[in-house]
């Protein structure tokens, strides 16, 4: 199950947990009610909403989500419910809320885990009584017909147990639960999903489409997929970056999908020399990108902003994505898990940092290192 | 108590689904008393593989199942059982899941239960 990154969404995959995820879509879709996805990091979360929101009577409606994580409280309920003007520095004139943007369709709250307490608060209130009532306003209520679903990585119920999260709030969004298995517990779809990815991004950036060797795919299947769908996504995009349309073999993947301790048969059968990974900060870092499909702003920034990296080591950072892209910014926004609205924030945050690197002498890295296989994407 | 899915249940079955097993033995003594054929279920994923296929008369759930949400069950069953009476059944008294069970046309009651009210509900209830 995945989103084709533009704009068609469908789930991808044969295995028996798919079919029993699109039959529990269909009848959450059929009910209306509330529904909590869980489920992993990159598992496919957001397609899931987006499937109840497009098969339910709330299709014709938008589907506005919003990502509770990374936001500060303020903002947040700003965000959401709206604010009137003058209710804080900056707020110029009123503005409606996200849940007043989508009458009669579905909002999506992704990351509800990561919600403070006084924001679980707000939103318990809303679903009481479905009015919102603007930041800095008095009354004026306004009420208003959407559909909530929400989705979290975290255990709740631990979350509950901690303190942290509001068992009534759980109770009330819980309506419908839906979790989504990890990409390695049915492994039996890595096939047609990365034969999906690779053909879409193949044709995205005009390269000749790969085939991929029987060792390669054994290695695709063996490995674990912590990051599941989206790391299985952003491996797709590099080697179709990458590719010259030869056979895709165990020694083209990624190391760490082809780690010696894991797929040693693979590598050794077809010759592919896989490096011993080091473990320096920088290496961590961008390995919980690539990998774990998780944000530069939550991995990164926090560490940047608090000193505890150097501009060296955020240089680095960026160099690694160039490489990776072929000195492509947008991409490497796309690989560091930002959304694409992002990108002139991402630029300027770098350059306010100086560390803005000039793409050029990537691409001619890139051309240079894969001289033996020349690539079309590479000038 | 059985909890493994099976064969689909005859009319007038009663099934109680309470993860708390003291409240389930309890209603279940009742409902035996009462003379009611009754299946119980503690687990959230038994009691939907049985709902799956059976016709229940009535089935009493609670809001709090682990991790799940009793009302998560009507969903399960209305398509092929729309006459299944459902009760479901709370410690608290929320109002919006209240409203969520009152949409789904399921009758709310809060915990501990009044006997009347429920005999109400099930088969020969008003005899």
């Amino acid at each position: 199950m995945s989103v084709v990154p533009n704009s068609e969404v469908q789930l991808l995959g044969q295995s028996n947990a798919v079919q029993t995820i699109l039959s529990d879509v269909d009848c959450a879709a059929r009910s209306g009610a509330k529904v909590l996805i869980t489920g992993e990091t990159g598992v496919g979360k957001e397609v899931v909403a987006r499937l109840i929101h497009l098969r339910s009577a709330r299709a014709a409606g938008r589907l506005v989500t919003v990502n509770c994580a990374g936001l500060p409280d303020s903002l947040l309920e700003s965000e959401l419910f709206g604010h009137v003007r003058g209710s804080f520095t900056g707020a110029y004139r009123d503005k409606p809320g996200l849940l007043e943007m989508a009458p009669n369709g579905t909002v999506f709250l992704d990351e509800v885990g990561e919600m403070s307490t006084r924001m679980q608060v707000v939103l318990l209130r809303f679903l009481e009584t479905g009015e919102i009532q603007r930041v800095g306003a008095d009354r004026s209520h306004i009420r208003v017909n959407v559909r909530l679903i929400t989705a979290t990585n975290r255990d709740l119920p631990k979350e509950i147990a901690a303190g942290n999260f509001r068992e009534d709030l759980f109770f009330r969004l819980n309506v419908i639960r839906m979790h989504i298995p990890p990409l390695r517990e049915r492994i039996e779809d890595v096939p047609l999903l990365f034969d999906h990815y690779l053909d879409y991004y193949c044709q995205q950036h005009r390269v000749a489409r790969p085939q991929v060797s029987p060792g390669a795919l054994d290695a695709l299947m063996a490995y674990r997929w912590p990051g599941n769908i989206r790391e299985l996504r952003n491996v797709a995009e590099r080697l179709a970056l990458k590719s010259s349309g030869q056979v895709l073999r165990p020694g083209d993947l990624p190391t760490e999908v082809v780690k010696p301790a894991d797929r040693f048969e693979a590598a050794a059968a077809e010759g592919a020399a896989a490096a011993p990974s080091t473990s320096s900060p920088v290496e961590d870092l961008t390995g919980r990108m690539l990998r774990h499909g998780e944000s530069f702003w939550s991995v990164v920034h926090p560490l940047f902003m608090a000193r505890d990296l150097t501009r060296d080591d955020l240089r680095r950072i960026i160099e690694i994505g160039l490489e990776n892209t072929n000195g492509n910014y947008r991409l490497l926004v796309a690989l560091y898990n930002m959304p694409n609205e992002d990108y002139k924030r991402f630029l300027g945050f770098l350059r306010k940092h100086n560390c803005h690197l000039p793409f050029q002498r990537f691409r001619t890295i890139a051309s240079r290192a894969q001289q033996t296989r020349p690539v079309a994407a590479a000038g | 108590m059985s909890s493994e899915p099976s064969a689909p249940a005859q009319h007038g079955t009663i099934v109680v689904v309470d993860d708390d097993v003291s409240c389930l033995v309890a209603v279940e003594q009742i409902l035996r008393h009462w003379g009611l054929e009754t299946r119980t279920f503690r687990a959230f994923e038994d009691a939907r593989a049985y709902l799956a296929h059976a016709r229940p008369a009535v089935v009493i759930v609670d809001v709090r199942l682990g991790n799940y949400n009793g009302l998560q069950l009507i969903h399960f069953s209305r398509q092929h059982s729309p006459e299944t009476q459902w009760l479901v059944v709370s410690g608290f008294d929320d109002p919006v899941l209240r409203n969520e069970a009152t949409k789904l046309g399921a009758a709310f009651l809060t915990k501990p239960l009044d006997l009347q009210r429920l005999r109400e509900y099930l088969p020969g209830g008003h005899t």
